[in-house]
């Protein structure tokens, strides 16, 4: 699988996202994140957590202790009321750039 | 606080596990999830693992971004920092006992700077007590004093008080207490309530000698009436009159005086019962001092141009006020006397002690510097394996704060230690003057303050180093080496640090030379092999007749006694604290204002006392039995006087003078002229004084001299016990030797060269430590080097050479920094010594052989390790 490394910055927003779609352990999160790109982005498994930690402590993120599916002590990441909402803005505003992003790579050199 | 610290180190704990837990969860979700997709059971674990990279950066990371847990984080630290100090044993004592001697030394100096500067008296608001000085005085005249009293709008309360000496008789014996005499409205201005009893007020301060009324202090009241708590109401007689205790003042409190200590507070009304001659209404003689609790609000400002008016009033309405000015001055030193001097005096010291620690802190900072280069290693070695440099240099931190705080504690203990001693010596004085320096909780701040600063200072110099460390080339072992730089930043440390000890060294010398100096100044007499005591016959109820009697029956029986060369007797001696003046003139004087006045010290003595004191009679002739109180007065002017009011001429003998003790236009004739002398203080400039018989000007108060070659302590014992054969109710004071009682005079002297003398061996012990410290690591860093050029052949002077010569032109070229900077302060030293002067070529030259010395002592461990390298071992060794 060739993976794209995702841009700097973005991966708070990958996270958000991913738990936005419901409660998650940091591995489900690494799975979500690979599942809704289609593959296509991949993230530094040590490079996660840490990130996980910063939204924690941003509150954009809540924690709790939960067991998994195989029956283990897990850490469920779900996304907090000031996450959706940093969620939304993050999306739009990367929304914009990317459309600006894509337009400006699509100009053909003017015929004169 | 160690609550919160216990719980959050439980709860770090927990988020530790809880860390581990999760991520090791991570990897075996990610493992298992591989099998599942075809890797081989055995590889998927090694995958797994591989793929999420190092735990232990990802969880140093996620610790960061969790935010900083200090108390944690600091446990951690000082842990780690304990560790690695108990690793380099010499290095901590070294570092901690250069703090100590820093941060001891600053302590000492604070808590004597807070006991007497900073350190308000134990009443409500002090700083609201303000001093009336007159020309910077704070002496005024009684009826002054109740003008000023009564027409001031700056005052809530204004009084005015009197140190008094007095007998306080109990039976058989009599003891002499010091306490003062003190307007009515003293207590209440002051705001002071009693533990016992209760205080005269301004209705029992009216009439003359009408209130017999007495309030002990708490000291006296424990130490002379056993603590007697049914004291109040009780009788007790003073200078041979009856007072009544009213009460008892609480514990600490002294007045607004900060050296004086009374034992007893007497209405000012008692003054002509207790001092046997009433100023109270005498405009010309100024002897009660004045004292206020200025209004709220009152600028120094407002009060000093209110008392402008005042003092216009004065000098219009009464005769003798010419000239007056009236100023206030915050309360605690004789008016304004003292302040502005001893506020100097505390200033230079503070600044030399400072100088101390500056150099504790240099010295620290060069050996510092010195093992952080060593470390460099471990610093890579920790940045490799995923130590942020923050987190590196807060390590560092900790280790710098753990060995000021552990130096700041010894400095602490010793400075509490030197504080003890002082506190237990006692003045040599008949005086209650107390100098308690008590250790409370300013001064713990500011240890604990100090010793922190001197360790971040300390602290910051690795930081460079650790930010500078690469992990790739530290672990290769290719760091910077040390003598491929020309000058390291430790090299200019050690260059500052030897030139601040070559400052303080300059400084202590120059004390020492201005105390030689002080003690061969001529004094005007010869104070060895003098005994002396005093005694008061106007505090015993003695008449003229019965007192003139008496003193020359004691000077008889004095003088009978086996050994003594010759005794007189005399109101007072130079030197002493009892020194009075007054007002004289020229013969030729017709305008007998203020402004022509020549302000004369004064000395009543009896026929004898030149030879006794051995005061050199430049002419003319000594005092006879002749000179009594049936001829005409006569007087005998020390040189300065003579010049001063007789002209150059010295044809001085039989010319006259004029005035003296309220007689202006008295005439008297000079019969002598005597050598000049000290007389107040030893550094005052030449002064005008005069001695008169005191045969003819009667004193009640008086010293016996007896002039002996026996021991001084067994003559004075044996004037004590012919004062008692002759009445036994008399309270002898102030007995013992002459010299003694010049340790009053030499006091400030004294102090001065004990705390520069102080201060520079503390610098030279500093000095002594950092040059050795630097100069032995220098030979261990380069052992090998030494070993090869040995074996090729190199001479022990080329080694040393090699080794040492840095240190020694950074030794040469602080003691030139030093020696210049000690020439520019030479301002700063003369507020601490008298006649000052670093220009002194004994001082530069005393100065040079020690730095030397110091320097010698200091290499010669190193340098001998040096020359015994072996040179097979040397190169073996790596």
């Amino acid at each position: 699988m060739d993976k794209t490394a995702i841009l700097p910055g973005t991966l708070d927003l990958l996270i958000l996202k991913a738990a936005s779609l419901g409660p998650l352990h940091g591995y489900g999160i690494l799975l979500r994140i690979e599942q809704i790109s289609g593959g296509a982005l991949g993230i530094e498994q040590g490079a996660l957590y840490p990130a996980l930690f910063r939204l924690e402590r941003q509150n954009l993120l809540a924690t709790e202790w939960g067991t998994s599916e195989n029956n283990r002590r897990a850490k469920y990441y779900s996304i907090t009321s000031a996450g959706k909402k940093r969620l939304r803005e993050q999306t739009s505003g990367w929304n914009r750039l990317a459309l600006a992003m894509s337009t400006a790579l699509a100009a053909e050199p003017e015929e004169a | 606080m160690f609550r919160t610290l216990w719980n959050a180190l439980m709860r770090r704990k927990q988020w530790e596990q809880d860390l581990q837990d999760e991520m090791r969860e991570h990897i075996r979700q990610r493992a298992e999830h591989l099998i599942a997709s075809g890797v081989p059971e055995e590889q998927a674990a090694r995958r797994a693992r591989i793929e999420f990279g190092s735990p232990e950066s990802a969880k140093e990371n996620c610790r960061e971004a969790h935010g900083l847990r200090w108390p944690v984080e600091l446990l951690q630290d000082l842990k780690y920092g304990l560790r690695v100090l108990s690793h380099s044993r010499g290095f901590a004592a070294i570092a901690i006992i250069s703090v100590a001697l820093g941060v001891g030394a600053n302590a000492v100096v604070f808590s004597a700077i807070n006991a007497l500067l900073l350190r308000p008296f134990p009443i409500p608001e002090p700083e609201r007590i303000y001093s009336v000085n007159r020309n910077n005085n704070p002496s005024n005249s009684f009826p002054n004093y109740r003008e000023i009293r009564d027409r001031n709008q700056i005052f809530d309360g204004l009084f005015a008080y009197r140190v008094a000496p007095m007998s306080l008789e109990n039976g058989e014996n009599a003891q002499r207490l010091w306490g003062y005499l003190v307007t009515g409205n003293y207590f209440e201005t002051l705001q002071v309530h009693p533990v016992l009893g209760r205080f005269f007020g301004p209705a029992e301060d009216v009439h003359e000698n009408a209130s017999p009324y007495a309030v002990l202090s708490y000291d006296c009241w424990r130490k002379r009436f056993g603590g007697d708590p049914a004291v109040a109401g009780k009788t007790i007689r003073i200078n041979s009159g009856v007072y009544t205790v009213l009460g008892v003042a609480p514990r600490g409190f002294h007045g607004s005086e900060a050296f004086y200590w009374p034992e007893i507070w007497l209405p000012m009304m008692m003054q002509p019962q207790i001092e046997g001659r009433s100023w109270i209404n005498e405009r010309n003689e100024y002897d009660a001092w004045i004292a206020g609790r200025l209004k709220h609000g009152v600028t120094t400002e407002q009060a000093d141009a209110n008392l402008r008016l005042i003092a216009a009033s004065l000098v219009r309405q009464y005769s003798g006020n010419e000239g007056i000015q009236l100023t206030v001055s915050r309360a605690g030193f004789l008016g304004s006397m003292g302040r502005d001097p001893l506020q100097a005096f505390a200033g230079g010291v503070m600044l030399l002690a400072a100088l101390v620690l500056l150099a504790a802190c240099a010295n620290l900072a060069s050996m510092v510097s010195a093992r952080v280069a060593d470390r460099q290693r471990e610093f890579a070695v920790r940045l490799s394996i995923g130590a942020g440099r923050g987190r590196l240099l807060r390590q560092l931190l900790a280790e710098s704060a753990l060995l000021s705080v552990l130096g700041g504690a010894a400095g602490f203990a010793l400075a509490a230690g030197v504080l003890h001693f002082i506190n237990l010596w006692k003045a040599p004085l008949d005086f209650p003057a107390a100098f308690q320096i008590p250790v409370d909780w300013r001064v713990f701040g500011f240890a604990f303050g100090i010793a922190l600063v001197t360790g971040l200072m300390f602290g910051i110099i690795p930081a460079r180093v650790v930010w500078k460390t690469d992990p790739n080339q530290g672990l290769r072992g290719a760091m910077a080496n040390s003598s491929s730089r020309r000058w390291a930043l430790r090299d200019l440390l050690l260059a500052a640090q030897v030139s601040l000890c070559c400052l303080l060294v300059t400084a202590s010398l120059v004390s020492l030379r201005g105390m030689l100096r002080s003690l061969q100044m001529p004094l005007g007499f010869q104070p060895q092999s003098v005994a002396i005591l005093g005694y008061d016959l106007g505090l015993a109820g003695y008449d003229q007749t019965k007192g003139r009697r008496f003193h020359e029956q004691l000077k008889a029986a004095v003088s009978a006694l086996p050994g003594i060369e010759s005794a007189a007797y005399a109101n007072s001696v130079p030197l002493s604290i009892d020194q009075s003046s007054t007002s004289i003139y020229p013969d030729n004087t017709t305008d007998f204002r203020h402004k022509n006045a020549i302000s004369a010290g004064y000395y009543f003595v009896s026929p004898g006392y030149f030879r006794t004191m051995r005061t050199r009679l430049v002419a003319g002739r000594e005092f006879t039995y002749q000179d009594n109180k049936d001829a005409p007065d006569v007087i005998i002017l020390n040189e300065s006087g003579a010049r001063r009011l007789l002209g150059g001429s010295g044809n001085w003998v039989g010319r006259h003078i004029r005035g003296g003790f309220g007689a202006k236009e008295r005439l008297v004739e000079v019969v002598g002229i005597s050598e000049d002398g000290k007389y107040e203080t030893l550094t005052e400039d030449p002064k005008v004084v005069i001695f008169q018989s005191m045969l003819q000007h009667y004193n009640g108060t008086a010293v016996l001299l007896a002039r002996s070659s026996r021991p001084e302590s067994d003559v004075a014992g044996e004037l004590r016990r012919a004062l008692a054969g002759l009445d036994p109710h008399l309270p002898a004071y102030g007995v013992g030797s002459v010299t003694q009682m010049l340790g009053f005079a030499y006091l400030p002297v004294d102090a001065a060269v004990i705390a520069l003398g102080a201060f520079g061996l503390l610098a030279i012990m500093l000095a002594i430590t950092g040059i050795y410290g630097l100069s032995a690591y220098a030979v261990s860093r380069r052992v090998r080097e030494i070993g090869i050029r040995m074996a090729i052949g190199a001479r022990p002077s080329a080694v040393l050479k090699l080794v040492l010569g840095r240190t020694g032109m950074l030794v040469g070229f602080g003691c030139a920094v030093g020696l210049i900077l000690g020439a520019a302060g030479t301002q700063v030293l003369a507020a601490v010594v008298y006649h000052a002067t670093s220009r002194d070529p004994l001082v530069i030259g005393g100065t040079v052989l020690t730095m030397g010395l110091i320097g010698i002592a200091a290499v010669l461990g190193p340098a001998r390790r040096a020359l015994r390298v072996d040179p097979m071992q040397a190169l073996r060794q790596e």
